[in-house]
């Protein structure tokens, strides 16, 4: 250990009395009582003038810092990062959807980019659409407001059409808002916009995006 | 060689550092409830070990991670174990330091000087759980991209800080590559660091102290701890007896058989105490036995308890294996997610709590109170204290898990999507060996070129409301309404142009029978004609075969090269029959074009169009144009409404088109999987011996 050479220039005081303590306490756990601590009489005990110890702790604090800043820099870079907007995608046509028939779900395929690759037709996600009349499509996002799985559509016997998520047991109604049996989730399904244009077209279009999970609030999060 | 050791110890020190590790100080000799430590120590190194050789292996990126996993486990020998080792260890791991936890809170061995190395000890459970967390996400398939889809959502609620702490987590918005980066990051460069430094501190602190004495073992201490372990094992076995049903019955022995053997060695122990009792309490007169070094009675015992972990390890990884689920496919409706075992009471947590009750406030006073235990237990009260609250929350975390298994296990909606789940793992295994391979692109696209994927759920959405697939949805699932339309399985096969072929069947709703086309039809009259009729049998079979080869199945192949010459003379009497009305090889005009009937064009174009005069034409009854619509005028009307990839999907399917190998019969059969393809492999192979 430096701290015992007794050649060893270490001037600053603080930092030899911090080594001549580490010192003492591994002499202690080892039990070797009998090796008197050589520091206590080095040259090293020797006050050094205030300014190289400014100076050193000065200089540590720098090159430590800089390649900190840098990679923190980096690793924070998402914090910073912009938000897409929402991914416009095709689902179908008007006419594949009947009026007031049941709600059909959607793979959501479109061009994406994620870091370093950019695909062509990447499946991003599940939706349901409902022809709700003539001119009017409601597409929900069937991700769960809760915590994120995947909604389910279901119409059994007893219990009615609705959206049921088998992770936690949200449910909603058919209109997307909670269900009176549901316990979990604290909104109703997230409603996707339909491109107004395009369904003119005959066309079912969306703005696929997504929202934060578990608040009663509708947050936009990408 | 005495010489290069002095050489060596002169210069590091080693024969003290031996020294001090193998002749540690055991006060009142080698004990059996010492050895968790041992056995967590070995279950780290092996984490490390396997952990560096999978990484040899793994390549972190939405679309090679799922990849590389597969590969290691389905491509090199071997992979599967390494795997399941990792995967096993881990789980063991959660379980002994749990175990490690109540031994030190029982006995006592956290009140002072040891505040800081339970606190250690609580550090490395943590670092453990997040290896786990992070561990789960790296092969990127669905169970794992779901579940860390729900964690990292509950991240994301975290108070204040909750939105960054998920940017930073999953690299941006959206999981993506940088999800992947970022946690095997974690898992294999933050989170082993910490392990590393928290086991050093933690030794460190261990060896400072000492072991905590536990009280001396006697005769009727003996026989009180083995009578508690023979009393909560029987409350266990009853437990599981009552709940049996809830067991699927792939568990039952597991759950029936593990419980059963131990509380019978605890039966055995608690006799054998009685029968030497006599011989035991006079061992208890005797003076204490003095203290030992760790080499080697302790040394011994640790040895045999990490025999015993690694030998529980390989059973699981033997007989349970290590799944991997199909890639990661947020497009998916994966109903089947779930975290790993140790996190199910958390997530059960999250039905009856909200989710910052469930994933913050409970889970953090539990966390605080463990955290000042040291404190609380320093007077005697206290400490009795802690052992309730510990048994609490222990019950509690066993409570939660079972009621998580139990719905699961019961659920008939959980067990079709984790069937479903399977199916497709088992697909997507069965496509990755196919000659094509994986494509760069990742293994995603697989399923997503595949017909017998495909085909189904198109068929399900699209066809479904009118037609039938062997009496379902093409999904397995049962119809919503009514059949309205011909059941399309096995469309152009013999029999179902046998089933044209004749007027009762041709009148039957799984024919034309449920559609407008049967009213007035000419060819329901010609069937019943005597024209028809007074046809000899075998000529309508000719007739019927040489129809149905036009369509080249797959399946018929085989059978179609067997019977050339019947077909040839079939074709001549569909050209004589059936040209008055039908267009066929050239010869006649309107009707349905009975040229290449069935094949995959005529599919195609059918299914684009229906309303084409080579189809029904004008007389087309509900269904819809598929492809592009054009008016009167040839102007485009509207967009196709499925493209023709799509419907190349669903004919493929229906034409039981698609990858099958050639050897295997690990296919996935889903419900549409005919289970024929298999066989009609096994007849072209067997046609050049004919």
């Amino acid at each position: 250990m430096a701290g015992k050479d007794p050649d060893d220039d270490i001037p600053d005081v603080p930092m030899s009395e911090a080594l001549q303590g580490v010192q003492n306490a591994g002499g202690e756990e080892n039990g070797n009582e009998e090796t008197e601590d050589p520091v206590g009489t080095s040259p090293c005990m020797s006050k050094g003038p205030p300014r190289r110890e400014f100076v050193s702790i000065a200089l540590g604090g720098a090159i430590v810092a800089a390649p900190t800043v840098v990679g923190l820099r980096v690793v924070l870079s998402p914090l910073f990062s912009s938000r897409s907007g929402g991914i416009l995608a095709r689902l179908t046509t008007l006419e594949n959807l009947e009026v007031g028939g049941v709600p059909q779900a959607f793979k959501v395929i479109a061009d994406k980019s994620d870091a370093w690759t950019t695909y062509k037709d990447l499946p991003l996600g599940l939706v349901y659409a409902q022809r709700v009349s003539d001119k009017e499509v409601v597409v929900f996002s069937a991700s769960c407001p809760h915590a994120g799985c995947a909604v389910e559509y279901r119409d059994e016997g007893s219990r009615g059409a609705h959206y049921y998520c088998p992770c936690h047991e949200s449910s909603f109604k058919t209109d997307g808002s909670l269900a009176p049996d549901n316990t979990q989730a604290k909104r109703g399904l997230d409603t996707l916009e339909v491109v107004e244009e395009k369904l003119g077209e005959g066309e079912v279009w969306i703005r696929f995006q997504k929202f934060k999970a578990g608040i009663p609030e509708k947050k936009v999060v990408s | 060689m005495k010489n290069l050791l002095n050489w060596i110890d002169d210069r590091t020190g080693i024969r003290r550092i031996t020294r001090e590790t193998l002749f540690e100080n055991i006060p009142g000799g080698a004990r059996w409830r010492y050895v968790w430590g041992s056995t967590l120590t070995f279950a780290i190194m092996v984490q490390f070990i396997t952990g560096i050789m999978l990484w040899m292996f793994y390549s972190p990126s939405a679309n090679s991670a799922w990849e590389s996993v597969h590969h290691l486990q389905e491509n090199v020998k071997g992979g599967d174990w390494l795997r399941g080792i990792h995967h096993w260890t881990s789980q063991f791991m959660i379980v002994l330091l749990v175990l490690h936890l109540v031994q030190v809170v029982v006995d006592g061995a956290y009140t002072a000087p040891r505040e800081f190395n339970f606190w250690f000890g609580l550090a490395l459970l943590g670092v453990t759980m997040g290896l786990g967390l992070t561990g789960y996400l790296l092969p990127w398939d669905q169970k794992g991209y779901w579940a860390t889809e729900v964690a990292t959502n509950i991240v994301g609620n975290t108070p204040l800080i909750g939105d960054y702490l998920k940017q930073l987590l999953i690299g941006g918005n959206e999981a993506g590559h940088h999800t992947l980066t970022r946690f095997f990051a974690l898992h294999a460069g933050v989170l082993p660091a910490l392990l590393i430094g928290l086991i050093v501190l933690h030794i460190y602190l261990f060896r400072k102290h000492g072991i905590t004495p536990a009280a001396r073992k006697t005769a009727s201490s003996a026989r009180h701890f083995w009578w508690v372990a023979l009393f909560t094992m029987g409350f266990a076995m009853v437990m599981v007896g009552v709940n049996w049903n809830a067991f699927p019955e792939g568990a039952r022995p597991m759950v029936g058989i593990v419980p059963g053997i131990i509380t019978s060695l605890c039966l055995l122990r608690v006799i054998y105490l009685y029968v030497r009792q006599k011989s035991l309490e006079e061992n208890d007169s005797r003076p204490r036995p003095g203290d030992v070094y760790f080499w080697p009675d302790q040394v011994l015992r640790d040895a045999i308890a990490c025999a015993v972990v690694l030998a529980g390890i390989l059973f699981f990884v033997w007989q349970v294996g290590t799944e991997l689920s199909a890639p990661a496919d947020p497009s998916e409706n994966y109903s089947a997610a779930r975290p790993d075992w140790y996190f199910m009471a958390l997530f059960a947590l999250l039905k009856d709590f909200d989710l910052i009750t469930g994933a913050f406030v409970i889970p953090g006073i539990v966390a605080a109170v463990v955290f000042l235990m040291p404190f609380i237990g320093r007077k005697r009260i206290g400490h009795m204290f802690n052992l309730v609250f510990l048994v609490v929350v222990l019950g509690g975390f066993v409570h939660y898990t079972l009621v998580a298994f139990t719905h699961d296990w019961t659920s008939a909606g959980h067990q079709a999507a984790v069937g479903a789940a399977h199916r497709d793992a088992a697909r997507i295994k069965v496509l990755a060996k196919s000659p094509d391979g994986i494509p760069p692109e990742g293994a995603i696209t697989l399923l997503r070129n595949d017909p017998l994927t495909q085909g189904p759920r198109l068929f399900a959405q699209n066809c479904a409301s009118c037609h039938s697939y062997d009496g379902h949805d093409g999904m397995g699932n049962p119809r919503k309404n009514e059949q309205s339309a011909a059941d399309l399985k096995g469309f152009a096969s013999r029999e179902w142009s046998a089933g044209v072929l004749d007027a009762e069947t041709f009148a039957h709703p799984d024919f034309l029978g449920a559609t407008k086309l049967i009213d007035g039809s000419k060819m329901l009259k010609y069937l019943k004609s005597d024209i028809f009729t007074d046809l000899p049998a075998e000529e309508i079979h000719q007739m019927a075969i040489a129809l149905s080869a036009e369509a080249g199945l797959k399946s018929q192949r085989a059978l179609d090269a067997a019977d050339k010459s019947l077909i040839e003379e079939g074709r001549e009497l569909l050209s004589i029959e059936c040209t008055e009305c039908h267009v066929y090889r050239g010869e006649g005009e309107g009707g349905i074009d009975l040229t290449g009937y069935g094949s995959r064009e005529w599919q195609v174009a059918f299914v684009r169009d229906p309303s084409h005069k080579r189809f029904y034409g004008k007389r087309n009854d509900r269904m819809s144009v598929f492809g592009p619509k054009y008016g009167e005028d040839g102007e485009l009307e509207r967009p196709a409404q499925l493209t023709d990839r799509e419907i190349g999907f669903i004919v493929d399917w229906l034409r039981g088109e698609w990858y099958e190998p050639s050897a295997g019969h690990e296919s996935g059969d889903g419900p549409p999987a005919e289970g024929s393809a298999t066989t009609v492999e096994k007849q072209e192979e067997s046609l050049p011996a004919e």
